[in-house]
C-alpha cells in the first residue's frame, strides 16, 4: 500500500491528479482540505465529488482520507493525535497546494506559498528522518524563471529578478526544497509545469485561469477589436492531464528521479505564438458561425492605455478587474522566454507518456469553456 | 402491455407485430393519399393485408430465408411488402429506385436476391438480372386465411442493406430479427419524448425513401407509438404536403433544414442587427413553424453534418434539432441528442446498446449488438467480430459527459511531423473558394508545412495572391507555404478521383510524389537563404 499524503487536491493540478491515483487499488490518499470547519471542508469535498463525476467511482473515494487543516499553519493545523498518525502512515507526499495569484503583496506570499511549502518540507522531513517517505513530489512553476530571458534549462538557476512576489516566494520555496535533497537526500522532485490548461481529450478543467482569461481577451469581443501587437510572444501550455501523469510517473519511479527537475511544458518546438493564438480563435469561432470584430493590431503601451481609458469610463466592475490583470499580464509578457523540455520528454516518453500538438487539444479546452460558461450563466 | 413490455419478451418481428396488432388494432395509423384526401387505414386491416401478403408470397415461392428486392417509391404496399416478408422470415433488400442503373444491378448482382418486387415493372426497363420478379398487383388478391405461417427464430436474417460505395463497392451488410427489434427499443429509451406527445397529435410523415432502413425504422418506431404514417411517395413534393400531415415528429437530412434556414436568413437581411434576433423569435420562427405544419415537437437530422449556423436559427427560431449519428454497419444508430440531453454540435450521446469509444488517432469506434454481419451469398456470414470495436472510419471526438463530435473521415486527416493533426476538409473548403480553383487537395503528412495541389487554369501570380489571402487569416502551422498546380482535371477517368467526385488522396499524392518531394525542397532552400517564406511558392505541373 502506498499512502500518499496530497495537498491542493481541489485545485486545477490536484483535481486531475486525483483520478490518475486512484486509478491504482495500491493508493490511498490522504488530503489536506483548506477549510475552517468540518461543514465547510465537506462543501469543498462535494464540489469536487461533482467534478470527477463517474471518473471516480464509490470504492475510489473510499480510499480518500480527509483531513480539515491548513497547509500554511504549524503541523497543518491538525490536531497532535492526527498529525502524528499521519507521520507513522504517509509513505509519499504531494504539494501542489499554493495561491496562484500575482498581485500578491509579501506578506500575504509569505502565507499564502511559502508557510505551506514550509510546512510540508518539514513534514516530508520527520518522515524521512524516520526511514519512511519514499518519495516527495514538489509541484513548483516555470514561473520561477522570473525575469530571466532566452533558454531557461531544466536545472538550478541562476540568480535573477522577477516579476512578482508569487514567483519570487515560489523559488525560495524550490531552492529550499533542493537544498534538503542535497544536504539530507530528501527524495524529492521538482516539477515546473507551464500555463495548465484542461484536459487534451475531454478539456475538463475545475478553474478557468490565466489562458481562459488571454483567450476572452484575444477574441477581441472585449476591446472592441483592439489587440496588442506582439510578434514575439508565445504561449507555452500544457494540458492538465499530461501533468498529473507526469507526477504520477514520477512518483512511481521512486528515488530514480529523485533530485530532478522537470519542466512540464510544450517546450519551444510545440509553443502557440501569440499572432496564431489570435488567428486560431478567429477560426475557432467559425465553427459556431460566429463572427468577430475586425482586429487592429496597436502597440502594446497603446493597447494598455486604451483598455485603461474603457475602463475609466465602463460601468461594468467586471472589466474593470479584468482591466487590472491585463496589466498585470503585461508585465510578465515583455520578458521572452523558451522553456527547454527535452530531458523530461526524455523520461516521460520511456515510460510511455508522449506530448501532443496544442492545436491538437485547443478545440476540446475551448469548448468546454464555452460549454461550462454558457451552461452556468444565468440566461 | 406497454411498448417497452412488448420488446422486452418479443425478440423477433412476427411476435412483436401481432402484439401491437392486438394492443393498437382499430387505429387508423397508415394514411395514402387517394386523390385530394388523405384515406386512412387502420392497424388492424393492415394486419389483414399483410398477412395476405404473405400468403400470396408463399403461393408465389418464397421460402424461409430468400432474399426479397424491393424496388418501389414509398407507400403502404412497400410497409406491407415489408412486413409480410419479415413476417415469413424472409430477408428484405431495400433498392432505391432513384439510385443510379450501376448500382442498382451490382446490388442485385451481390445479394443474389431470389425476388425482385416492384409496383410498375418498367422502373426494372434499364436493370439487368435473372431474377423472378413480381408487382403489388400480382401479390393483391390472396386471402388472409389460412394464415401461413413459418417458425421464425431470433438470429433468422431479417433485413439486408448496402452501403452506399463512396469508398469502393457496395457491401451487404445483414442483420437478424433480434437486431431489429433491439434496434427498437434502443430508439424507444433515447426518445422517450415520443411518449409526452398528445395521442391525437402523433403524426409522421414517410418520406425519405423506404429503400434507406432508417425510415423503415422510423415507422416501426412510430408504430410503437400509436404514431400515424402518411406516405409521400415523391421526396421532391413532401414540402408542399407539410400543412397536411401537420407532423409532430420530422426527420430529415441537413439539405432540408439548410433549405428552411436559407430562407430564414434570406428575410433576415430585411431586419437592422438590432431586432434580429427578435425578428427571427418573433416573427420569422412561428412562420417557421407554420410551415412545418404547426405541430411540430422533434426535429431530428442524420446522414450529413449539419453546418453550425442552421442549427442556430432553429434554436433562435425556438425549434431544436436534434443531430442523430449512425453507420450502414450498426443498425442502432450510434448515438442521438435528445431533449434531456442535447448539446450543439455533437450528435449526442451513444444509444442504449452501443460503446462508443475515440481512440488515439481520433477514430470513432463502436462495439455493439446491433452491428451487422458482412454478407456474402457463397460465403458463411464472415463479418464483424462479436466483442471487437469496429472502426467507423470518422474522426471525432467526445467531451467530458459523453457527447460524441464528428468532424469529418480519418482518410481525410493527416499528421504533420509535429503531430499536428490536420482536418482537410476544412482548409480544402477554404481553398475552393479561391476564383478559379476547381480541385485542392492538401499535403503535408508526415512534413513540418503544408503545401497543396490545386487543379486550375490562372496564372501563378494570381494563385500566389489568393494563397497570401487565404494564409492572411490562419495560425501559421495551418497556412499553406507552397501550391502545385495542374491544369488536368482529377477524374475517375485518370484514376485519381471515384465516381462521385471525391478525390483519392493516397493516389493523387503518389502521382505527384516526385513533384511534391520538389516542391518541399525549394520550400527548404528558400527557408534557409530567407528565414521565412514570404510569398507561397507555386509550381506548374501537368
Amino acid at each position: 500500500m502506498k499512502h500518499i499524503f496530497v495537498t491542493g487536491i481541489t485545485g486545477v493540478l490536484g483535481s486531475a491528479l486525483g483520478p490518475v491515483l486512484l486509478q491504482s487499488p495500491q493508493h490511498v490518499l490522504h488530503v489536506l482540505i483548506r477549510a475552517e470547519d468540518h461543514e465547510h471542508a465537506q462543501m469543498r469535498l462535494q464540489d469536487l465529488w461533482s467534478f470527477w463525476g463517474d471518473e471516480v467511482s464509490e470504492s475510489m473515494r473510499s480510499r480518500i482520507h480527509v483531513y480539515c487543516g491548513d497547509a500554511a499553519r504549524p503541523q497543518f493545523g491538525l490536531d497532535a493525535e492526527t498529525y502524528h498518525s499521519l507521520l507513522s502512515t504517509i509513505t509519499h507526499i504531494i504539494h501542489s497546494a499554493a495561491s496562484v495569484k500575482l498581485d500578491m503583496d509579501e506578506s500575504e506570499a509569505l502565507e499564502k506559498v511559502y508557510k505551506p511549502s514550509k510546512t510540508v518540507l518539514d513534514f516530508a522531513m520527520q518522515i524521512h528522518e524516520s526511514g519512511r517517505l519514499q518519495k516527495l513530489e514538489y509541484i513548483s512553476t516555470l514561473g520561477v524563471a522570473g525575469k530571466m530571458s532566452g533558454s531557461i534549462p531544466e536545472t538550478v538557476l541562476p540568480a535573477r529578478d522577477f516579476h512578482n512576489n508569487y514567483e519570487r516566494t515560489k523559488a525560495r520555496s524550490e531552492v529550499e526544497a533542493l537544498e534538503l535533497y542535497k544536504q539530507k537526500k530528501l527524495p524529492v522532485t521538482i516539477h515546473r509545469p507551464s500555463m495548465i490548461i484542461g484536459h487534451s481529450k475531454t478539456g475538463k478543467i475545475v478553474h478557468f485561469q490565466g489562458f481562459y482569461f488571454l483567450c476572452s481577451l484575444f477574441t477581441g469581443y472585449r476591446t472592441k477589436g483592439l489587440l496588442p501587437k506582439l510578434p514575439q510572444l508565445s504561449f507555452d501550455l500544457i494540458p492538465c492531464d499530461y501533468v498529473a501523469q507526469a507526477v504520477y510517473l514520477s512518483l512511481e519511479s521512486g528515488n530514480e528521479t529523485a533530485g530532478h527537475i522537470f519542466h512540464l511544458c510544450s517546450g519551444p518546438d510545440l509553443s502557440l505564438p501569440y499572432h496564431d493564438l489570435v488567428k486560431y480563435l478567429r477560426f475557432y469561432h467559425t465553427h459556431y458561425a460566429e463572427k468577430l470584430p475586425h482586429t487592429i493590431l496597436v502597440p502594446p503601451s497603446l493597447f494598455l492605455c486604451s483598455i485603461r481609458m474603457m475602463a475609466l469610463f465602463s460601468w461594468k466592475p467586471k472589466f474593470k478587474r479584468a482591466a487590472k490583470n491585463i496589466a498585470l499580464y503585461f508585465n510578465h509578457i515583455k520578458t521572452i522566454q523558451m522553456f527547454e523540455n527535452t530531458q523530461t520528454i526524455a523520461f516521460l516518453e520511456t515510460r510511455g507518456l508522449a506530448l501532443d500538438h496544442p492545436e491538437n487539444y485547443l478545440r476540446a479546452v475551448l469548448d468546454y469553456h464555452r460549454f461550462k460558461v454558457r451552461n452556468d450563466m444565468p440566461n | 402491455m406497454t411498448s417497452l413490455d412488448r420488446r422486452q419478451i418479443t425478440q423477433t418481428f412476427p411476435v412483436w407485430f401481432n402484439a401491437l396488432v392486438r394492443e393498437q388494432g382499430p387505429q387508423d395509423l397508415f394514411f395514402e393519399k387517394i386523390g385530394e384526401s388523405w384515406q386512412g387505414t387502420s392497424l388492424n386491416a393492415v394486419h389483414d393485408l399483410v398477412q395476405a401478403r404473405a400468403n400470396a408470397l408463399v403461393s408465389a415461392g418464397l421460402k424461409k430465408g430468400n432474399i426479397v428486392a424491393l424496388i418501389a417509391p414509398n407507400s403502404l404496399n412497400w410497409d406491407i411488402t415489408h412486413h409480410a416478408c419479415l413476417m415469413v422470415g424472409a430477408v428484405v433488400l431495400g433498392a432505391d429506385h432513384h439510385a443510379p442503373n450501376d448500382y442498382q444491378n451490382a446490388i442485385l448482382e451481390d445479394s443474389h436476391a431470389d425476388f425482385i418486387i416492384t409496383d410498375n415493372i418498367q422502373r426494372l426497363e434499364n436493370l439487368t438480372f435473372s431474377q423472378k420478379i413480381l408487382t403489388f398487383e400480382d401479390l393483391k388478391n390472396a386471402a388472409a386465411t389460412p394464415a401461413i405461417s413459418f417458425e421464425v427464430c431470433e438470429q433468422d436474417p431479417a433485413i439486408l442493406t448496402y452501403t452506399s460505395g463512396t469508398t469502393g463497392k457496395p457491401k451487404g451488410i445483414i442483420y437478424t430479427q433480434q437486431q431489429l427489434i433491439l434496434a427498437l427499443d434502443a430508439l424507444h429509451d433515447h426518445y422517450t419524448e415520443a411518449q409526452d406527445i398528445p395521442p391525437e397529435e402523433r403524426t409522421m410523415a414517410c418520406w425519405l425513401p423506404l429503400s434507406n432502413l432508417f425510415q423503415r425504422m422510423l415507422n416501426l418506431f412510430a408504430l410503437d407509438h400509436g404514431f400515424q404514417i402518411y406516405y409521400c411517395p415523391d421526396p421532391l413534393k413532401f414540402m408542399d404536403l407539410l400543412p397536411e400531415i401537420r407532423p409532430a415528429v420530422l426527420v430529415g437530412v441537413p439539405r432540408l433544414f439548410e433549405k428552411i434556414a436559407d430562407t430564414a436568413l434570406r428575410r433576415m437581411k430585411f431586419f437592422p442587427q438590432f431586432m434580429k434576433t427578435f425578428a427571427l423569435r418573433h416573427l420569422i420562427g412561428p412562420a417557421i413553424k407554420k410551415k412545418l405544419g404547426g405541430r411540430i415537437r422533434i426535429l431530428a437530422s442524420g446522414s450529413a453534418k449539419m453546418p453550425s449556423h442552421v442549427l442556430d436559427v432553429f434554436e433562435m427560431a425556438g425549434l431544436t434539432l436534434y443531430e442523430l449519428y449512425g453507420m450502414s454497419e450498426n443498425i442502432i444508430p450510434l448515438a442521438g441528442n435528445n431533449r434531456s440531453c442535447h448539446r450543439k454540435g455533437s450528435v449526442g450521446k451513444a444509444m442504449k446498446y452501443n460503446e462508443i469509444i475515440v481512440q488515439d488517432n481520433g477514430e470513432i469506434a463502436v462495439r455493439s449488438p446491433g452491428l451487422g454481419r458482412r454478407y456474402s451469398k457463397n460465403q458463411t456470414l464472415n463479418g464483424f467480430k462479436k466483442d471487437a470495436f469496429l472502426k467507423t472510419n470518422d474522426f471525432g471526438r467526445m467531451d467530458q459527459d459523453g457527447f460524441l463530435y464528428v468532424e469529418g473521415r480519418i482518410d481525410n486527416v493527416i499528421k504533420t511531423s509535429t503531430g499536428l493533426r490536420i482536418l482537410c476538409d476544412d482548409l480544402e473548403e477554404k481553398l475552393l473558394a479561391i476564383p478559379d480553383v476547381e480541385q485542392a487537395l492538401v499535403v503535408g503528412s508526415e512534413r513540418k508545412l503544408l503545401t497543396a495541389i490545386l487543379v486550375s487554369h490562372a496564372n501563378d501570380r494570381k494563385i500566389a495572391q489568393a494563397l497570401n489571402e487565404y494564409n492572411r487569416n490562419l495560425p501559421s502551422r495551418y497556412q499553406i507555404c507552397g501550391a502545385l498546380v495542374s491544369d488536368i482535371v482529377f477524374s475517375p477517368m485518370n484514376g485519381l478521383a471515384t465516381p462521385n467526385l471525391k478525390l483519392k488522396r493516397n493516389q493523387i499524392n503518389e502521382y505527384f510524389s516526385q513533384k511534391i518531394d520538389d516542391l518541399y525542397s525549394d520550400i527548404e532552400s528558400h527557408i534557409r537563404k530567407n528565414k521565412h517564406i514570404s510569398s507561397p511558392i507555386i509550381r506548374k505541373v501537368s
